[in-house]
């Protein structure tokens, strides 16, 4: 029952943004904000649709930001400023909140994690300025493509839960990254070490870079390249992803606050309709089969993501 | 053979110390915000740029925005602390801030245990947090 709920609930909020759009093609944007909807109208319709967010974006293991931005810009009246400024500060609300549990865990490390939350934070600077600068139209192109670049990675990326890693890299011995943690479903020990570090920073330079740019969280991108190019255990991978993204969006969200691109009757109650989502979508998540949900998931990125590669266009105003 | 540097019980001192500053601040942060947005949302701290007037203005970019509304960049928006929309902003910036104060908290951990490459690594993303909090990345202006 909760799966088939959850499902129904998933495709609502997938069509929520094509019904909304359908209006789209005969109410433009500007239109829209003037049809009459009171601002309190579309911070509860902000909320409901981060809600739903949260809970899918938990279950499908994916951040919320990278949901949020595109079905957002697309399909609400906000300029894309304002929306990438939420996007960082919702990602960075929910990896905060998150932190103390993953640190807790064992399985968020400090010494994998800040050497690259370094080079991410930087060149998300470079990023969100390069963001900014840019014109609308074409920041939503190539937002719609990486979004739809997203939902293929997603989808055909196979992720290991124990990456053999041999030898470790003269960077990560001299930066100290090898870990120990408890495996609840193993009942054992894992120790684990990292390899292609170098590799990897230069990874976390370009992630930053686009997080920055499009104000997402980047755990699509971190998981992936902490799993598959340095060999750390996927539940590492997965808690450092998070803990490395209050680090890394936090550069970003302060481009974005000191040249205006952060509005509080948008950003607030989006962080506080993710968070809520989250929560139910973490007690929802022990319940349902994540793979359909997945699915979901990558479906609404590619929707969301064609949807703003059509606007930025100019095709599907 | 693999080097291990945690305790059996995962738990160092620096990451718990870390673990309990950041949990401190994000209550502290979403506390004042929740308490912000609720003073501006129902108009008990009027708002510089009414919310009335908002859906009309936030269609435009930040830039537009801001001059519409004679606003400007950094850390301009203390001065507007009695209005309720900058009021928001003491706690989405405290949240902001959170990472350079939990940085700050475990440095001198890294620097008793001699862990000096991460101690580098830390000062140098405090200075990266601080650059960017300073409004020296400015676009509009």
């Amino acid at each position: 029952m909760i799966k088939r709920l959850l499902l129904i609930g998933g495709m609502v909020l997938g069509l929520l943004p094509v019904v909304m759009a359908a209006g789209g093609t005969e109410l433009p944007v500007d239109a829209l904000a003037a049809s009459g909807m009171p601002w309190w109208g579309w911070c509860l319709l902000l909320f409901i649709t981060t809600f739903l967010i949260g809970i899918v974006a938990v279950i499908g293991g994916v951040g919320g930001g990278v949901l949020f931005v595109p079905i957002v810009s697309g399909f609400f009246p906000f300029h894309l400023d304002f929306v990438r400024g939420a996007g960082l500060l919702l990602a960075l609300a929910c990896a905060l909140s998150s932190g103390p549990g993953l640190l807790h865990s064992g399985m968020a490390n400090l010494r994998l994690v800040m050497p690259l939350a370094l080079v991410a934070s930087s060149s998300s600077i470079i990023g969100s300025m390069i963001g900014l600068a840019l014109p609308e139209n074409v920041v939503e192109i190539t937002l719609g493509l990486t979004i739809m670049a997203i939902s293929g990675l997603m989808f055909f990326t196979k992720r290991m839960d124990f990456p053999v890693v041999k030898q470790q890299d003269r960077m990560a011995r001299w930066l100290d990254v090898s870990g120990i943690y408890h495996d609840p479903s193993l009942g054992s020990d894992v120790e684990w070490q990292v390899h292609r570090t170098p590799l990897g920073m230069v990874l976390f330079f370009f992630i930053g870079i686009l997080g920055g740019m499009f104000g997402l969280g980047a755990g699509w991108a971190n998981v992936p390249v902490l799993n598959l190019v340095m060999g750390t255990p996927l539940k590492v991978a997965a808690a450092s992803s998070g803990f490395l993204i209050s680090i890394a969006n936090t550069s970003a969200t302060w481009v974005y606050l000191n040249n205006g691109a952060v509005l509080a009757v948008i950003t607030v109650p989006s962080v506080m309709g993710i968070m809520l989502g989250a929560k139910i979508g973490q007690r929802l998540l022990k319940r349902i089969r994540a793979a359909n949900v997945k699915r979901v998931v990558v479906i609404m990125l590619l929707l969301a993501g064609l949807r703003a590669f059509l606007k930025g266009t100019g095709l599907w105003v | 053979m693999i080097e291990v540097h945690e305790t059996v019980q995962y738990t160092t001192p620096r990451r718990m110390a870390y673990a309990a500053l950041l949990h401190h601040c994000v209550n502290i942060g979403f506390v004042m915000l929740l308490v912000a947005f609720g003073l501006y949302a129902s108009g008990l701290v009027p708002a510089h740029v009414a919310l009335d007037s908002l859906p009309s203005q936030w269609g435009l970019s930040a830039k537009d925005f801001m001059a519409k509304n004679q606003l400007r960049g950094g850390w301009s928006w203390l001065r507007l602390l009695n209005r309720g929309d900058y009021l928001c902003f003491v706690g989405l910036a405290f949240l902001s801030l959170t990472t350079v104060f939990c940085y700050v908290r475990v440095l001198p951990f890294f620097l008793r245990e001699k862990k000096h490459a991460l101690a580098v690594v830390i000062v140098a993303e405090i200075v990266v947090l601080l650059a960017a909090a300073s409004g020296i990345f400015s676009i509009n202006h």
